[in-house]
């Protein structure tokens, strides 16, 4: 079935001709990364995690959306979701991906990756990250690929499927609560020891989830004429609405609880963020973006309000502008702005931003997984038009 | 039962659960006098428990032989950034590291407290960081994966990463200790290699004013505990829990 991802027109192979560049990017990073240790990047004292583990939280909330989709479309006969089952599966395999590569990259040692494995230290929740991860990759991709096996033959998806998403439900769930629990061992740093961290985690990957599904379908609507419904599309635009708008309840619920106790390490991280503050404490050449929060976080909230309005979600490019604005500013608060802000402490000096190698990195592995993404979305499209016509 | 005998034994009641109440009160914990040693109220394991009891009174202002002896005995590498620096004691002042309470502007020799409940521990994946037996907390740095997950969980800041090759910046190696390599944490080990060969710590032995005084905790008759004894005592942040088994006498 993979062979329908080589097969495409001119538009389809110069997006993958520049995301297999940026992906070769990120390997000459973590060549320099390699050779001259973490010192090459812009982490250090004070900054002790960077951009790596700064996406993992967002990711392990967007694996876990999926089961929003797979579980009802699977186990409770939801067939309106069934043309968004596979590509919510894909999603999830994709971003299971990202995350283990994004734990890797950080590592001083990678030579050493084995041991995570062999010398499991259960009272450790990071010890539980990578199996939970692992597994949880094969599971959501072994779901979308049978799901598609079955659309392409014709045939309804076999029984195994419901016991496989019966387990991915707790390995799924799990992924935000160690995303949370890992960081909660680290007691002096105000943001990441709220109780609020895992459903925080988990409801704001579920916007971006629902956004980003959002968009797929908006996408295949357009370029293959298929026929998903305008129905799945409204579907959706409820999810990310619903799910956004709990999102910033929480984003509220964290910020009141903080500056009504007065917290000092979560004071100072939100004001970090949202206030002038940053202006001082980020490097030079970082300057011109110490707005990025604010803005995202008011695109996020916009975007939220948009997709309740009926006429917004009756249109077509909007709400996918919407969903993918909503991934966006999910992202940032609950990856930069949750792990890179937290670490920050009144007096600390310069707060970290990422030198070269990190930048790279960073970006090679997101092409990366913007590249298996597009091979499962083109197989997926092949399917269904071969159906359509068929 | 008439109104008024209804009321007068509501009343009763109430008062006398009132007084059982502020009984219950003044004898709770909370308005104890606290002990000198927090350690000796409540040993948390029995065995051999190292801990240190630095007498800051004693600590001359300049002198820096605890740091100087750590770095010689130990091959720690000296880095000139900052944001690199790799340590496992260092001196920082008072106020800094013990809280408003502390007055003292001079600076204190500080160093990993060797917790009785580590939080660094607790956020090792693979158990490269572990406490013994006799309460040091160790690294296995054949194991450790650089993960850097120890280095956020103290709360002290005490555990120090190689972000580069650190072998070049070792000003005198010296073949006693093993060094380390790029990409591993290390921190103070409570010199238990010294101590395997009956030795005292390094920072201790070498204070020229006697300032640092070590020994098992758990043994009522040690020097340590004789001076917890003496003088009241303050350690790092001790409302988190940790039970650090590094003392600061004011």
């Amino acid at each position: 079935m993979f062979e329908k991802a080589l097969k495409g027109n001119r538009a389809y192979w110069i997006w993958v001709a520049v995301l297999v560049l940026l992906a070769g990017a990120g390997v000459h990073g973590y060549r320099v990364q390699g050779a001259e240790g973490l010192a090459s990047t812009g982490m250090g004292v004070g900054a002790v995690w960077g951009i790596y583990n700064a996406q993992l939280p967002f990711l392990a909330g967007l694996a876990a959306s999926a089961l929003f989709i797979l579980v009802p479309e699977r186990l409770m006969k939801q067939t309106g979701l069934s043309a968004a089952a596979p590509l919510s599966a894909f999603l999830a395999a994709v971003a299971s991906a990202m995350s283990l590569l994004f734990l890797a990259a950080g590592f001083g040692m990678p030579s050493r990756i084995p041991t995570l494995f062999v010398n499991l230290s259960p009272s450790a929740p990071v010890s539980w990250y990578a199996p939970a991860l692992l597994l949880y990759l094969l599971l959501s991709l072994g779901a979308g690929w049978s799901l598609l096996g079955a659309r392409r033959k014709g045939t309804t998806p076999p029984r195994w499927l419901r016991a496989l998403v019966v387990v991915a439900v707790p390995v799924g769930l799990a992924l935000p609560v160690i995303a949370a629990f890992m960081l909660a061992v680290m007691p002096t740093h105000g943001l990441w020891t709220s109780a609020m961290l895992a459903p925080r985690i988990l409801v704001s990957g579920l916007a971006a989830g629902m956004g980003l599904l959002l968009v797929m379908v908006v996408a295949m609507r357009r370029s293959a004429g298929a026929e998903e419904g305008r129905e799945l599309a409204g579907r959706l635009s409820g999810y990310t609405a619903m799910a956004g708008l709990a999102s910033l309840c929480f984003v509220g619920l964290d910020a009141g609880t903080a500056f009504l106790g007065n917290l000092p390490s979560e004071t100072y991280a939100l004001r970090l963020l949202y206030s002038d503050m940053a202006r001082e404490a980020l490097p030079v050449a970082y300057v011109p973006f110490a707005g990025l929060p604010s803005v995202l976080l008011a695109s996020g909230a916009v975007s939220v309000l948009l997709l309740f309005l009926p006429a917004v979600r009756r249109g077509n490019l909007l709400p996918a502008l919407a969903g993918l604005l909503i991934a966006v500013s999910a992202w940032f608060d609950r990856g930069p702005g949750l792990i890179l802000a937290g670490q920050a402490t009144p007096g600390g000096g310069e707060v970290y931003a990422p030198a070269l190698p990190d930048m790279l990195v960073t970006i090679g592995i997101w092409a990366g997984g913007a590249l298996l993404l597009t091979a499962l979305l083109k197989v997926t499209l092949s399917v269904r038009r071969e159906r359509g016509m068929a | 039962m008439n109104e008024e005998r209804r009321t007068f034994m509501k009343k009763a009641g109430l008062g006398l659960m009132a007084g059982f109440g502020a009984a219950a009160i003044a004898s709770s914990p909370l308005f104890e006098r606290v002990a000198a040693s927090a350690w000796a109220a409540a040993p948390k394991r029995p065995g051999t428990r190292w801990g240190m009891v630095i007498d800051t009174r004693r600590c001359r202002e300049g002198c820096s032989a605890c740091v100087d002896a750590c770095r010689l005995s130990h091959n720690v590498p000296t880095f000139s950034d900052p944001r690199r620096r790799v340590e496992w004691i260092h001196r920082e002042e008072g106020r800094a590291l013990l809280g408003s309470a502390c007055a003292t502007q001079k600076l204190l020799p500080a160093l990993c407290n060797h917790c009785e409940e580590p939080s660094c521990v607790r956020s090792c994946p693979t158990d490269s960081i572990f406490r013994r037996r006799d309460g040091i907390v160790a690294v296995d740095y054949h194991r450790c994966i650089g993960c850097r997950s120890c280095m956020l969980g103290c709360p002290y800041g005490e555990v120090s990463f190689n972000w580069s090759d650190p072998r070049p910046a070792i000003t005198e190696p010296t073949p006693d200790y093993p060094t380390r390599q790029q990409g591993v944490v290390e921190k103070c080990n409570f010199c238990s290699d010294r101590l395997k060969r009956g030795l005292q710590p390094s920072c201790s032995s070498r204070c020229p004013e006697g300032a640092m005084t070590f020994g098992d905790l758990n043994d009522p008759d040690s020097a340590v505990r004789r001076l917890l004894a003496s003088s009241d005592s303050m350690r790092r942040k001790p409302e988190l829990g940790t039970e650090p088994k590094v003392y600061y006498i004011i």
